[in-house]
């Protein structure tokens, strides 16, 4: 009998370091249940529920290209709470990655690195959202075992407009391999996976942003609404936005979001 | 399909069509034709190479325009006539050397039966471009792009540019003579073996190569979902390997000329078989074994070329070294290096597992002399595990993981390697709960050797921490998992 991950989340105890926390997460984790180890010293415990077995791991793995070594890429606060912005360093060691994804939870604080690589992220709840050059993951379906889910809004909602939870929003987990592990590609004709915050951009030649703005409903049950602002470095990204070409060096992989609790 | 230049950063390149529309040709007045194509007013020329079998279609103006040299003053730009010649070579080393179909000719497509290829400045990252135009029963037929100007990509001379994009391309199009679907890494890989056995002294592969050597760990078999990566063109590595393993043994064309619904691992290892020479699975062992010692670790064993190929990537671990459950894919190898300990006591790489799990595995460990960088290697079932003993002059100790199934998921094994005392305590504590699971005591689970100075005197600071019995406290085993990951997180890949 080999151990596996499985084994340690029967234990219902993950270690994560979020860089830039204090004693107290601050995220509204639950603290009955599991102990989570975050950046400053303290243990906290969490209810990760039931453990949920992830699909097509491999497939995953092999697929997306998928690491077992922690990034060691930054998030970056570029605007506080409410309307937080953090810049991510999604570059990933360039066009063809050789880095694991930037893992990371919404808190009152912020936007917080879980220091996890891609392998163990697969099976280890305590993240919400992963970024690796313009993919962004949720912690869901075939992605990870929590249920992180995310609804686009509207058509013309802007974020300042958006206020509270709309109605009738379908959100989507994570489904980017089928019920027989088939890959779902994106359609964007890049070879993407079929994410579900897919649609914050299109491909006319470059990664142009749509300005579409996702409810997105994290591990702990809150909601925040979230706009990808830009892929490229800002000059590049408005070229790109206003007429579908970019120069090089493009200065991809500058993840800018903006974000905010709802709830 | 397109050879991209990688390492542009930023730039993602559209999968671009296998088939271009019918009549669509990159001259053609209004096109729908991929780019790059030739702009309205460019005066296109034409050029048949003296074979016969080669048209070149090139432009002296515009920003598509060939050099104007023409030294031997017949009226056409060298460089067109060293394209013609260029690919006309190729063609006939092709057929009549390595005996495979010629490229179908366009007579069925209303052209004149000669290979088109187009001179062409391509924008952004590649430098050549294969495009079915339209297929038979027999196979495909179509053309080639390829760049107008060397002069400003990353190649040696003009010269070589034109014999590395002009004998890749046109080995797509002796592919396409053949009624089989070839996925990406089987249609990339096999082209850039054929241009270095067109010609061997263009360096093309031996850079290409280090797209397989820095990610061993990924299947043959594994295909990209976006743009082509420097792995698909890697894996031409492993035909290298074929035919310097079987010389005799026309490998790379029996792949074309036996198609079925299997994958081509399947295939090759039912070729294989045909040609009465060892399977896949005792190919890919040896493959495994030879990529190690590739680079300064060149030694008497391996390729012929192996030294002037990039060093493989392996993982950097210390000693004592776990992981509870490593993920190996079919057709691919986890490779792990170490320091040899002070002192350079046995060491031992095992593997733990069910029978399932070990049985398609092989184990590879190695050491390494420090003064010539030489390797002794050796090999064994992954079920058996494998002794290495360390000369005073040995600086590093290897042990790799392959995996030579055709078809199938990952394997994933604990992996313990170190001085022989630890690693019986580690396949003890990882193994089956009556060889001592992590929650029994250190009377159950220890083996007769295991004592303090074991646990403490090989470093890694999470040693101790990981004792059998120790495990039984909540708290020490997330300290342990701590320490796993920081082990991960300190590889160099």
């Amino acid at each position: 009998m080999k151990r596996s991950g499985n084994a340690v989340r029967t234990a219902l105890m993950i270690v994560v370091a979020l860089s830039g926390c204090g004693d107290d997460d601050g995220g509204g984790m639950p603290t009955d249940g599991g102990m989570v180890d975050v950046d400053g010293g303290g243990m906290v415990e969490m209810d990760l529920g039931a453990p949920r077995d992830v699909p097509c791991q491999d497939e995953s793995i092999s697929t997306l290209g998928l690491f077992d070594t922690v990034s060691d890429a930054l998030i970056t606060e570029e605007t506080p709470a409410p309307d937080f912005v953090h810049h991510i360093d999604t570059t990933a060691g360039g066009l063809s990655p050789t880095e694991s994804y930037v893992y990371a939870r919404f808190t009152d604080e912020g936007l917080l690195k879980v220091d996890l690589d891609d392998e163990s992220a697969l099976e280890t709840p305590g993240w919400d959202i992963a970024f690796r050059r313009f993919i962004i993951r949720l912690n869901s379906g075939v992605s990870g075992p929590s249920r992180v889910a995310a609804a686009r809004t509207e058509a013309g909602t802007t974020f300042e407009g958006l206020t509270s939870v709309p109605d009738g929003l379908t959100y989507r987990e994570e489904a980017y391999f089928t019920d027989t592990c088939e890959y779902v590609s994106g359609g964007s004709g890049i070879g993407d996976p079929a994410v579900a915050l897919a649609s914050f951009w299109t491909y006319p030649g470059c990664v142009q942003m749509t300005g579409n703005v996702f409810v997105v409903r994290t591990e702990t049950g809150r909601s925040v609404k979230l706009e990808v602002l830009s892929y490229y470095v800002e000059e590049n990204q408005d070229r790109c936005d206003e007429t579908g070409e970019i120069t090089f060096p493009s200065g991809s992989g500058n993840v800018r979001i903006r974000w905010a609790f709802l709830d | 399909m397109p050879r991209v230049l990688l390492g542009m950063a930023g730039a993602i390149l559209p999968l671009l069509a296998l088939a271009a529309p019918a009549e669509a040709r990159p001259d053609a007045p209004v096109t729908g034709e991929l780019p790059p194509f030739f702009d309205d007013g460019d005066l296109v020329e034409r050029y048949d190479a003296p074979a016969g079998l080669v048209r070149i279609h090139y432009t002296r103006a515009g920003r598509h325009a060939v050099a104007s040299a023409d030294v031997d003053e017949d009226g056409v730009p060298d460089v067109v006539a060293l394209a013609g010649a260029t690919v006309e070579e190729a063609w006939q080393y092709y057929t009549e050397t390595l005996g495979f179909r010629a490229p179908l000719d366009d007579m069925d497509g209303g052209g004149d039966g000669r290979f088109d290829v187009y001179l062409l400045r391509f924008e952004l990252g590649a430098d050549g471009a294969f495009r079915r135009e339209g297929c038979g029963d027999d196979g495909c037929w179509g053309y080639a792009v390829l760049e107008a100007d060397f002069r400003r990509r990353r190649y040696p001379s003009v010269e070589a540019g034109l014999r590395v994009v002009g004998s890749h391309e046109l080995f797509h199009a002796v592919q396409a003579a053949y009624p089989v679907t070839l996925g990406v890494n089987e249609s990339e890989g096999t082209a850039t073996w054929a241009t270095e056995s067109f010609d061997g002294s263009l360096g093309d592969f031996e850079a290409a190569v280090n797209g397989y050597l820095e990610r061993p760990d990924r299947s043959l078999d594994q295909e990209p979902t976006g743009p082509i990566d420097s792995f698909s063109y890697g894996t031409a590595l492993f035909f290298r390997f074929l035919e310097e393993q079987h010389p005799e043994a026309p490998l790379v064309r029996d792949l074309l000329e036996n198609p079925g619904p299997a994958g081509w691992l399947t295939r090759l290892d039912q070729r294989l078989a045909a040609r009465d020479l060892p399977s896949f699975a005792t190919s890919f062992d040896t493959f495994a074994r030879w990529n190690l010692s590739t680079g300064y670790r060149a030694g008497s064993e391996g390729y012929g070329n192996a030294g002037a190929y990039p060093e493989l990537t392996v993982r950097e671990v210390e000693l004592p070294f776990e992981d509870d459950a490593v993920r190996v894919f079919r057709a691919s190898t986890r490779y792990y290096r170490a320091p040899v300990p002070a002192g350079a006591p046995p060491l031992r790489v095992e593997l733990v597992g069910d029978d399932d799990t070990l049985e398609p595995l092989t184990l590879i460990a190695a050491v390494e002399d420090a003064a010539s960088g030489a390797l002794r290697v050796t090999t064994g079932p992954g079920a058996e595990g494998l002794d290495l003993l360390p000369r005073s002059t040995d600086v590093f100790a290897y042990a790799a993981i392959a995996h030579g199934a055709t078809e199938g998921g990952s394997q994933r094994p604990a992996v313990c390697f170190g001085v022989r005392s630890d690693v019986a305590e580690c396949a003890a504590r990882l193994g089956p709960p009556d060889m001592g699971a992590p929650d029994m005591g250190v009377g159950d689970a220890g083996p007769p050797d295991m004592g303090a100075g074991a646990a403490t005197g090989d470093g890694g600071g999470c040693r101790s921490a990981a004792r059998p019995g120790a495990m039984a406290s909540p708290l020490l085993a997330l300290v342990v998992l701590s320490c796993r990951r920081r082990r991960r997180g300190a590889v160099n890949y």
